[in-house]
Order: C-alpha cells, then sequence, then structure tokens
C-alpha cells in the first residue's frame, strides 16, 4: 500500500546517515583487539580479559553503576510518588530544574561537587565540614545527584499515564490503599522502574567527566574511563570497549523492552490520567517539604559553588573581569573555543534532530519495524563517546586528511540522535491512529498527510530535541579529548584542562557560561515540549 | 450513467481468525446501513470501500468505476470517523478547509463554502473554535462538515452517534438523515444500534461473521427476517419450538388438524414479536376470540420492565418463556396473551421458511 510504502522510503536516508555514524567508529574501535600489524590474533583480547587489573576494573565499574542505580531508584522511586500524588507549590520549577540537572554538562557538574565537597571546598572552608577526598563517594556523590532527576522523571511520566481507576476498582472491592497500590499499580508500574533504572545504570558505565575528574585516590577506574586512558595501546581499548559493549547492550535491551511494555500499559485517556491533589496530613507535607528543599540544596548548591567561585575570590572580592579577559578579543583564551562549540553543537543536533525523525518514523510507523529498529536507535547509549571517539581516532589514523573537527562532530549526531528519538518518539506515537486515514480519504497522499498532520505535531518535540542535544553537545569533553585529546578547541576542553591544571577560578568562569547556555536550552525546550499537540 | 452508487462484487478479504465476503450494490442517493456484532466486519467493509484496506480480491465500483486498486486519497469518499479524528493542529475552519485546499476557489468562495457546510450541519460561529473545546456533538458535526468539504461521491460513517448520549442521538440522527437527503450523497452507515438503523436507513445490511446475513429496506428486516440471527439481532422476538402450537393452538376443532398440517413440521421454530401479542392481565376478564390463534393462559409473570412508554413483560408458559409489551403494569401475578397465526414465522434450521 502506499503508505506504507512511504513510511518504508521516508527514513531510509536518515537510517544510512545513522548507521554509518554509530557502525564505522563502532567497527574501528573493535577492530583492535583481534586485529594488529601481526594480523588477526587473539592473545590481546585474551590477556586483557584475564589481567587482574582488567578484570578488577570491570567489576568496579559494574559495582559502581549498580551501587548508583540503586540508590537513585530508591530516591527516584519517593521523588516521582511525590510529585504523581500530589499538587504542591513549586513542582513545576522542580521538574524544570530536573530536567536542567540531567542536561548540565557533566563536566559543570563534577567541578560543582569538587567545589562543594572536595578538599577547599566551600562546605570545608564555610562550615569547617571535613572534605570528602575519597574519589568514590565524590563520583557516587555526583551520579545520585544528577541522575536521580531522570529516574523521578521517567518514573513519573509513566506513572501519571496509568490507569488510576484500576488502583479506585481496588479500594472499591475493599482493599487498602497501600494494599492497591501493592497489587493494583506497583505490578503495572515495574517494568518503568526497571527502564528509569536501566538508564541510569546506562548513564553511569558510560560517565566520562565525573570519573576523570574526580577519581583521585581511587584504586581502580572505570572500565569506560579506560578506554580513553589507554588509547596509546588500541588493543587494550578495543577490549574494554567490547566490555562497555556487551554489558550496555544487555541492559540496553532490557531497556527497550521495559519502555515497550510501558508503552501499552500507559493509556492515551487523558481523563484516566492521575491528576495531582493537595497534600493532605502531616507525614505527607513533610514529606513534600524535605523532598523540596533536599532537591533545590543539592541540584542547586554544585552549580552555586561553580558560579560562586567564578565571580568571587576571598582575596580580590567579587569581580567579573575574568570573563572579559577569558573573551575579550580573537587571541583570547575561549572566544574561539566558545564559537567551535557552539558551531559543532549546533550542526550536531541539527542533524541529530532530523536523522531522529527518521528514526522515529521506522520505529512507529514502518510495518513489524518496532522492536529491531528501536534496539537500534538507542545504540548509542550504550556505546558513549569515548568508544565513538575511539573509534574515530582509529579512523583518522587511516584517513588523517579528515579533520578532528568532522569526526567530533560526527560523533556527537550518533549521541544526540537516541535523546531525540527518546523525545519524539512518544509523540508520533500518541498521535491518534485515526488521523492518517481521515487525512488520506480527504484527498492527501501519504506524503502530503505526513506533512500537514504528522510533522507540525512533532515539530515542538524535534525543536526541543536540537536544543536538548545542543546543551548536551556543548558539554561534551569525552569525545573531544579521544579524538583530539588536550589540543581539542572546545569550551568544555578548555574548562576541563585549566581544571586539570588546579585553575578552578578560570574553570568556573567557563562552567558559568555552559551553565547559562543549558539553561536557555531547558528554558525554550520544556516550553516547546508542552506544545506538542497529540 | 450507472444506478448504482456503490457495487461490491465478490469481494474477499482474509485476515488471521476473521474472514470477509461481501456482495452487495447501494443505490445512488440511498443511505444504507450497516449493522451486526462486534468483529463482524462492520468497520472493514467501510475500509475496503475507502481504499484504507486492499482486498483479496473482487471489485469495487463508485458511481460505475472501478476503484479498486485505487488509492484512498483518489477514491473521493467522506469518511467521518468513530472519534471523529480531527485534527488537534487545527480550528474547526481549517479543518473543514484541509480537504478544499485541491480545489481552486477564491478567498471569498472558500470562505463561503465553509460557512455554507456549516450552517448545513448547525456549526455557524464555530470557524476559529479549536477542536479540543468542542463538545462530542459538535466535534461530530464538525466531522461531517470536513467529510462533505471534500465533495465525496460516497459518505461512509463509523458509528458517528457512538459517543453521544441517548437524546443526543436522537436529535443528530434525524439531522444526518436530512443532511444526506439535502445533498443526495450516496451514504454506508455502520452502526451496532439497530434502531438507528431501522429509523433512518434506505436499507439496512446484517452483518455476521464476515458474511451477509441479510440485506433489505428496515420494514423487511424486522418484520420479515429471513434468519433467526436477523430476527433476535434487530429486536426483542419470542422464538418457541414446535411443540408449543399443539398446547396453545386455538382453532374450531374441525380445522385443527387442517390447520397443523399446512403450517408447521416437528423441526421448524416459531417466531414472533412481542408488539405482535394481545395481553389480558386481568383473570376474570374474557380474552377476545380470534382464530386462528396461539393463547398462552394464566402464563406467571418472571419479570416485568418499564422501558418507558410501555412495559416489556416476561412471563413462562410451562416450560416455554414468552415475552410481550403492555402499556400499563400488568395488574396481576399471571398474564394470558395471545397471537394470531398470520404474524407467525416459521424457521427451520435458523432459515425462514415461510411467511
Amino acid at each position: 500500500m502506499n503508505k506504507d510504502r512511504f513510511y518504508r522510503t521516508y527514513p531510509i536516508f536518515g537510517c544510512t546517515l545513522f548507521l554509518i555514524a554509530v557502525l564505522v567508529p563502532l567497527c574501528m574501535a573493535l577492530v583492535p583487539s583481534v586485529i594488529t600489524s601481526q594480523g588477526i590474533e587473539i592473545q590481546s583480547l585474551v590477556r586483557t580479559f584475564t589481567d587482574k587489573d582488567c578484570l578488577m576494573t570491570m567489576a568496579f565499574s559494574t559495582l559502581l553503576a549498580l551501587g548508583c542505580t540503586t540508590v537513585c531508584t530508591l530516591l527516584g522511586w519517593f521523588g516521582a510518588s511525590l510529585l504523581v500524588r500530589y499538587h504542591f507549590t513549586g513542582n513545576n520549577l522542580l521538574k524544570g530544574l530536573f530536567i536542567f540537572a540531567i542536561l548540565l554538562p557533566s563536566p559543570v557538574s563534577a567541578l560543582g561537587i569538587r567545589l562543594l565537597l572536595g578538599q577547599g571546598g566551600y562546605l570545608n572552608q564555610l562550615y569547617g565540614i571535613p572534605a570528602v577526598t575519597n574519589g568514590i563517594a565524590l563520583v557516587f556523590s555526583a551520579f545520585v545527584i544528577f541522575l536521580t532527576p531522570l529516574e523521578i522523571l521517567l518514573i513519573s511520566y509513566y506513572w501519571k499515564r496509568l490507569d488510576y481507576r484500576c488502583e479506585q476498582a481496588a479500594r472499591t472491592l475493599g482493599v487498602s490503599k497501600g494494599k492497591a497500590f501493592r497489587t493494583v499499580s506497583l505490578p503495572r508500574l515495574r517494568p518503568a522502574i526497571v527502564a528509569a533504572s536501566s538508564l541510569v545504570f546506562l548513564a553511569c558505565l558510560t560517565g566520562f567527566s565525573t570519573i576523570v575528574m574526580l577519581d583521585e585516590n581511587m584504586v581502580y577506574s572505570t572500565a569506560y574511563a579506560q578506554i580513553f586512558r589507554s588509547l596509546q595501546e588500541p588493543s587494550v581499548a578495543s577490549c574494554y570497549a567490547i566490555f562497555n559493549l556487551v554489558l550496555g547492550f544487555a541492559v540496553l535491551a532490557i531497556f527497550c523492552t521495559m519502555q515497550r511494555k510501558m508503552a501499552k500499559r500507559i493509556t492515551a485517556d487523558a481523563s484516566c490520567h492521575r491528576e495531582p491533589t493537595e497534600a493532605k496530613g502531616f507525614l505527607s507535607n513533610a514529606a513534600i517539604v524535605i523532598f523540596t528543599l533536599l532537591s533545590l540544596l543539592l541540584i542547586l548548591a554544585p552549580i552555586i559553588c561553580v558560579i560562586a567561585n567564578a565571580i568571587y575570590n576571598s582575596n580580590e572580592g567579587f569581580l567579573l573581569t575574568r570573563f572579559v579577559e577569558l573573551f575579550n578579543g580573537i587571541e583570547s583564551l575561549a572566544l574561539l573555543p566558545l564559537l567551535y562549540s557552539l558551531a559543532i553543537a549546533a550542526v550536531s543536533a541539527i542533524i541529530a534532530a532530523f536523522i531522529a525523525r527518521a528514526l522515529s518514523i521506522a520505529i512507529y510507523r514502518k510495518p513489524n519495524g518496532k522492536v529491531s529498529n528501536g534496539l537500534f536507535s538507542m545504540l548509542p547509549l550504550c556505546l558513549g563517546t569515548v568508544t565513538f571517539g575511539f573509534g574515530f581516532k582509529v579512523l583518522g589514523s587511516y584517513i588523517p586528511q579528515i579533520p578532528d573537527i568532522a569526526f567530533v562532530t560526527l560523533s556527537h549526531i550518533a549521541m544526540l540522535t537516541p535523546i531525540t528519538v527518546m523525545l519524539v518518539g512518544p509523540v508520533l506515537s500518541a498521535i491518534r491512529t485515526d488521523l492518517v486515514p481521515a487525512s488520506r480519504t480527504l484527498g492527501y497522499h501519504a506524503a502530503a498527510t505526513y506533512k500537514s498532520i504528522e510533522k507540525p505535531a512533532i515539530r515542538p518535540a524535534i525543536a526541543a530535541g536540537i536544543l536538548f542535544g545542543f546543551a548536551i553537545s556543548i558539554g561534551d569533553i569525552a569525545n573531544a579529548l579521544t579524538v583530539a585529546g588536550n589540543d581539542a578547541k572546545t569550551i568544555a576542553v578548555l574548562l576541563y584542562t585549566q581544571y586539570a591544571k588546579g585553575n578552578l577560578s578560570c574553570a568556573s568562569a567557563l562552567g558559568c557560561v555552559l551553565i547559562i547556555l543549558c539553561f536557555i536550552a531547558v528554558l525554550v525546550g520544556e516550553k516547546l515540549l508542552r506544545r506538542c499537540h497529540v | 450513467m450507472s444506478e448504482f452508487g456503490l457495487k461490491c462484487k465478490n469481494i474477499k478479504l482474509s485476515r488471521p481468525q476473521f474472514n470477509l465476503e461481501l456482495d452487495f450494490t447501494v443505490n445512488k442517493g440511498e443511505l444504507v446501513s450497516i449493522i451486526g456484532p462486534s468483529g463482524s466486519g462492520k468497520s472493514t467493509t467501510l475500509s475496503l470501500v475507502s481504499g484504507l484496506t486492499l482486498p483479496d480480491s473482487g471489485t469495487i465500483e463508485i458511481n460505475g468505476k472501478d476503484v479498486t486498486n485505487l488509492a484512498p486519497e483518489e477514491r473521493k469518499t467522506g469518511y467521518v470517523f468513530q472519534d471523529y479524528a480531527l485534527f488537534p493542529n487545527m480550528d474547526v475552519e481549517q479543518n473543514i478547509a484541509y480537504p478544499m485546499r485541491h480545489k481552486k476557489l477564491s478567498k471569498e468562495e472558500h470562505k463561503a463554502e465553509i460557512r455554507r457546510l456549516l450552517e448545513l450541519v448547525n456549526l455557524s460561529g464555530y470557524e476559529k473554535r479549536n477542536v479540543t473545546e468542542l463538545t462530542a456533538v459538535e466535534r461530530q458535526k464538525a466531522a461531517l462538515a470536513r467529510a462533505l468539504a471534500s465533495e465525496p461521491e460516497i459518505l461512509l460513517m463509523d458509528e458517528p452517534l457512538s459517543n453521544l448520549d441517548a437524546k443526543e442521538r436522537i436529535t443528530i440522527r434525524t439531522e444526518i438523515r436530512e443532511i444526506q437527503k439535502k445533498t443526495g450523497i450516496t451514504t454506508i452507515y455502520v452502526t451496532h444500534d439497530q434502531e438507528i438503523a431501522l429509523s433512518i436507513s434506505d436499507k439496512v445490511i446484517i452483518l455476521r461473521d464476515g458474511r451477509i446475513e441479510q440485506m433489505g429496506n428496515p420494514e423487511d428486516i424486522y418484520r420479515r427476517p429471513g434468519t433467526e440471527f436477523t430476527a433476535t439481532f434487530t429486536g426483542e422476538c419470542n422464538i418457541l419450538p414446535y411443540d408449543v402450537i399443539l398446547r396453545t393452538l386455538r382453532v374450531p376443532e374441525t380445522e385443527r388438524s387442517k390447520i397443523i398440517y399446512q403450517c408447521f413440521g416437528p423441526e421448524h421454530k416459531l417466531f414472533f414479536r412481542p408488539e405482535d401479542m394481545v395481553v389480558n392481565d386481568m383473570p376474570g376478564l374474557p380474552f377476545p376470540e380470534f382464530y386462528p390463534h396461539l393463547r398462552f393462559e394464566n402464563a406467571k409473570i418472571i419479570r416485568s420492565e418499564y422501558l418507558g412508554k410501555e412495559y416489556l413483560v416476561t412471563a413462562q408458559y410451562d416450560e416455554f418463556t414468552i415475552k410481550a409489551y403492555t402499556v400499563y403494569k400488568p395488574a396481576s401475578d399471571f398474564i394470558t396473551a395471545g397471537i394470531r397465526m398470520t404474524k407467525i414465522l416459521e424457521f427451520n434450521n435458523g432459515k425462514l421458511t415461510r411467511h
């Protein structure tokens, strides 16, 4: 049928581009593990996977991710239950803050945690609280603070859309409130909790800036960070990439399965969605106050520390001249990196949105495309930018003519695509199934129908995807560092190098710039998401 | 020119656990209702006519033109969906103007056409209203106006009144019929409500398990159902075994055996509608004599349901259950009910054998 033909052919170009952006670097990243200058050999692979340090690194990566995920799940569950059940002053502000926390560039969040809790940090200086010198504790704190919002938002999104009348029906059948929740709502919500936890696990597994900036005094680092640190030994880096790919892919498969299950359980009928009510009783009110204060404190404190450190110095007082120095003139330290970053982020976010639109159609419109295309589009989430960077670095050694900036942009495109798919996909799938046939019977062919009905509906989500993608891309250091090393001219890498040199004030000033850009992107993107007509 | 508005010839469609076989024609300007239980293939039939589903075999002609292999947008069908399928990103005016974009109309003509359509469906003044703010009735009207805006050769309506309350349904069904008569568009109307189908249609098609059980004018369908399924599906009825005749036949003794011999065989079932029964609920009153008839004397009332303008009384006579309508609530626990032999139809193996 024409409709099927359109939906089959439309995504081909976008999907092919995505395939190239993902599979080429992936292959290039995996090849060094078995192919060396001597030909095909697996000794290096065996050696790495039997080496005690390597095994400990892999075990540590898994345990760290598991530990963070467990804490995030518990906290996320608590937060989501309050957001879904109760309407309270500032809950919309909190949701916005959570999106901001998720999208905040990880070098900034790591810097914030270091300034807040680390040696000579604000808590230590101002209140005499002992500094956290243990790298694991710092990394753990950073992951929990900035990934719990992801858990909260995902769980509450699905929870709100479960048909609340089932729980009411159970209540009318003589079951208590708690038991009705345990026996009716919780089993239906379980896939959402597992899906959210899987995503948090993947984020921990592929967390880079947090590890490389905060892992002082850690006996073992994570496998993901070790890919970057083993760039001089491609075979070892490749083995770490294999480990990350296998573990990440297993978790990704769980995420996709659970997400599909959950999509079947939620209802599109808004009248069946749970509406939050005013909190009654001391316990619920106390829980809301604690939750709100903790969220504000934990998320805003590191950000405030970065801003404070950028504009205030105990010796010189308040000063803004640092910003002027950083961005004054073409010879300045940060202007060119900022322009580079803006260009890379804008280009990669726009191209990623174009590919994400094609992939979303392949997933939600193409017959029998849901499972394989869904998993395929999410693949970059389990690979992470370092793997892409490593793959492109290997490729670059074969084709030195291609500039690093092209590889960095391609990696960003691959990384941002699944994020935009996650925004566009639900909007596309929520478009009522009878709208397309209605348009067809009114004289519009499949392509015109897509243009006039589906495209306007997903446009705000695409625009939000571009903005969120921009925020993620501009804060990335993993890819740029892997491809181009410390010479990479992006503002996030500059922040990292200044941090590594111990110039925290300069790093903070650069962090402020990233915070402002991310804030604008979140503010506009969030407003756009609310405008999605479905 | 063809006299047929729609001709579905030997249409076959196979789906897992479902096969559809259709062969029917609809005259130009007729309103034909399709009724049947859930899963009988009503909406699939509309889908086939509109081109949203392609048949495995057979041909579909609209106004004499073979459209079997045409895409939906090339068929000139107007489709009113069950949930109306109004585009939420457009207001009422934009929704109605949507199918008119292909026409080369000036801005004034465009506006005038939209105004005319809104007047036709009694929705004037709603041009700039957002479709999400409309009530169910208004959405239904806007969807109908949009379907008409495409100047369809055939109008397809898929249970358009299912989201309305009882009072709205009665008003809108009359409006739909008036609009259909005014525009003269051949219309296929799918519903599960036999009352609507009988009240507004020129013809009714009964579908069962993907096959046409019966097609005819509403009165024939109701009064002379071709099958036991049609009889039960189109309204309340009494279907009793042949045995009942031996016990309840009232006829002069001389003619008794002749009538029994002429009319029925033991393999047959008797069918009659409750409204054809004469009911006497006062034990002392004599029952009117009209020969020949079946008389159920002193049947015990099991229940009587108040339907507003009448009561539906269900009573037990020996092992038989009978239904009859009465204007007033029965005064006692027993009734005597009678039915003329001329009102009785007979079914053999579920099919009408004589009437």
